[in-house]
């Protein structure tokens, strides 16, 4: 599949732990061989203690098992210790493996680090130069502003003029209303009956402009 | 070890017995029809795979013993109905097996027994890899086989042999890399 493009690298270090890994089966095989040796030779030291129960202490085999025994046993514990500082040698040969690659993370990243900051060495003169272009616009807007407000400024006398022309007309007007002679004193209107008369007159009126106008309307086909 | 007391623990440690068919005597006679041979052909392969699974054994002879671990009595022997398998019929059993591929030819008259074909060996064996974090470092086949990380596992006290021929797959699928050793597979580095 895909991953077959990336051969897996046997190295000088893998070759080497694979000697001390050999190293360590070896003494693992010698250790469970030894077991089993001790394991039968106990049960055949039983046997004996069962068939020759009251002289096997003086028997010599009986005395020759359980020497080999003892002895065995000895080399079983060396072999277990051997067994341990092999293991332990592993250990730390692996973890030591690991630290290189945390090591080379390092170095890896610093160096990345180190390229990103060159890209950023630029910076200052570019900084320098973006703060020159934004006062340089600021300079700009300020003479932009400034021609605007000298342009108001030549035509605020007109505005004035122009604003006081529109006052004195409105507020001339107020006073003309209030110039006209009062009402007070005048006898009142009597509104209620002419009001009325004017009312029916004009009601009839309406009805005989209905009644002319639904006479004029052309009858519907 | 967990605590089992009595009957239950006796279940579990017995091996399980024979399909009833091991009993039948008809299986120990080659059977005339095609069809009907095949079937038998059929259950004596299944009878193998069990066999080997029940004893966890590896390689087995000719004349139905595993060498390992040895037996001495012949699966081909069934004492209990007083048959057994002639032998013309047996080359015919082990033909049918090879071409099935449960089992491998080692020598002229042993067989490696795979009671699981190679490609469930070696997922399984990468299942152990990572699992037991053995990624990317070198791991010596008796380690896999024989080492103390593997006692739980299925393939512990693998044929070493089977073992190389699984991780193989494995080397085909592009995770593993075998290391030799004086010109012999000694160690595997699964990636």
């Amino acid at each position: 599949m895909g991953q077959k493009g990336s051969k897996i690298q046997v190295t000088a270090t893998d070759k080497a732990i694979l000697q001390l890994k050999l190293a360590k089966d070896n003494l693992h095989r010698y250790s469970k061989r030894t077991d089993t040796l001790i394991e039968q030779e106990r049960k055949e030291l039983r046997n004996i203690a069962i068939a020759e129960k009251e002289k096997f202490k003086k028997n010599a085999r009986a005395r020759l098992l359980l020497k080999r025994i003892h002895y065995q046993q000895h080399l079983l514990d060396q072999c277990s210790d051997q067994l341990i500082n092999l293991e332990n040698m592993l250990m730390t040969i692996e973890f030591k493996l690991v630290e290189k690659q945390f090591i080379e993370g390092l170095t890896h990243g610093n160096e990345v680090l180190k390229k990103l900051n060159r890209e950023f060495s630029g910076v200052e003169e570019l900084m320098d130069d973006f703060a020159e272009q934004v006062a340089y616009q600021e300079e700009i807007d300020e003479v932009l502003g400034n021609s605007t407000v000298s342009f108001v400024g030549n035509f605020q006398q007109e505005i004035d003029k122009e604003l006081d022309i529109l006052d004195a007309e409105i507020n001339a007007k107020q006073t003309d209303v209030e110039a006209f002679p009062s009402t007070e004193g005048l006898p009142e209107v009597r509104h209620n009956e002419p009001a009325k008369n004017l009312t029916e007159e004009s009601a009839e009126e309406d009805k005989a402009l209905l009644h002319s106008k639904a006479l004029k309307k052309p009858m519907p086909a | 070890m967990s605590s089992c007391n009595g009957a239950k623990c006796d279940l579990i440690t017995l091996p399980m017995p024979f399909p009833p068919i091991y009993d039948f005597p008809p299986l120990y006679t080659r059977q005339p029809n095609s069809l009907i041979r095949k079937q038998q052909l059929e259950t004596w392969v299944n009878i193998l795979i069990q066999h080997a699974r029940e004893n966890k054994g590896w390689l087995i002879s000719h004349d139905g013993k595993l060498l390992e671990p040895k037996q001495d009595h012949s699966l081909f022997v069934n004492e209990n109905i007083q048959r057994q398998v002639p032998d013309p019929f047996i080359d015919e059993i082990w033909v049918y097996a090879l071409q099935k591929g449960t089992v491998l030819k080692h020598t002229n008259d042993s067989f490696y027994i795979l009671w699981k074909s190679l490609d469930s060996w070696s997922s399984l064996l990468l299942q152990w890899f990572e699992t037991t974090g053995k990624l990317n470092q070198v791991v010596t086949i008796y380690e896999i086989v024989s080492g103390d990380d593997s006692s739980a596992w299925e393939f512990y006290s693998m044929n070493e042999q089977i073992c190389e021929l699984a991780l193989s797959k494995l080397v085909d699928r592009g995770r593993a890399t075998m290391i030799t050793n004086d010109g012999k597979v000694v160690a595997v580095k699964v990636v």
